[in-house]
């Protein structure tokens, strides 16, 4: 399979893949994506439109990866961290991941990927919210 | 090498893992004709980046 990507999957590019699927969303979707937390529910249902449509592997590695990027960078503004490559390259995981204040690692892209596979029983609103409480635990923890 | 310079090829496998997965999951047929808009407009807009940066 040819994936082509300008710019590359690099951790300084993520925002600007990010940005192209925001304008591309309100496009193609009428949504508007602000990196609001709350939009992450507007990035599920569209996924799960995906789903509904039957779309393959082979079809969907561009706008999934794109909205990887916008979710991550939800975290980013909202959480804190920053984008950085994956300690180890692996088949089933992105090559990209977040690394939040308090050194844990979030995989946004693969969140993606996984709502496309499992549908409902993967909610990406809980996992980042998951990660922002576990963050604001430890904020708290250390200077509170 | 950099980390990320089979990036791509790492992503390929990665997305087939899925797709083989999915394949196992629920019955194959065509679709995604929303996605494949999406893919279309972003390779538009990739395309027009070129553009604007070949003409600097």
């Amino acid at each position: 399979m040819q994936v082509h990507l300008n710019p590359l999957l690099e951790p300084g590019n993520a925002p600007r893949h990010a940005a192209a699927i925001v304008a591309t969303a309100a496009d193609i979707s009428g949504t508007e994506l602000d990196y609001s937390p709350e939009s992450i529910g507007l990035v599920e249902d569209i996924i799960d439109g995906f789903r509904d449509e039957g779309v393959t592997g082979e079809e969907m590695a561009e706008a999934l990866v794109a909205f990887g990027c916008y979710v991550g960078e939800i975290l980013t503004r909202h959480v804190g961290g920053a984008w950085r490559p994956a300690q180890a390259a692996h088949p089933t995981t992105a090559s990209l991941v977040v690394e939040l204040p308090d050194a844990r690692e979030c995989h946004p892209i693969d969140w993606v990927f996984r709502r496309l596979t499992s549908g409902t029983d993967i909610s990406i609103r809980a996992l980042y919210a998951t990660a922002a409480a576990q963050n604001s635990a430890t904020d708290e923890g250390t200077h509170g | 090498m950099s980390a990320l310079a089979d990036d791509w090829h790492t992503y390929a496998m990665y997305v087939n893992t899925y797709a083989d997965r999915r394949q196992c999951e629920r019955p194959a047929h065509r679709g995604g004709s929303r996605l494949r808009a999406y893919d279309r407009r972003l390779t538009h807009r990739r395309s027009a980046a070129e553009v604007r940066e070949g003409a600097k």
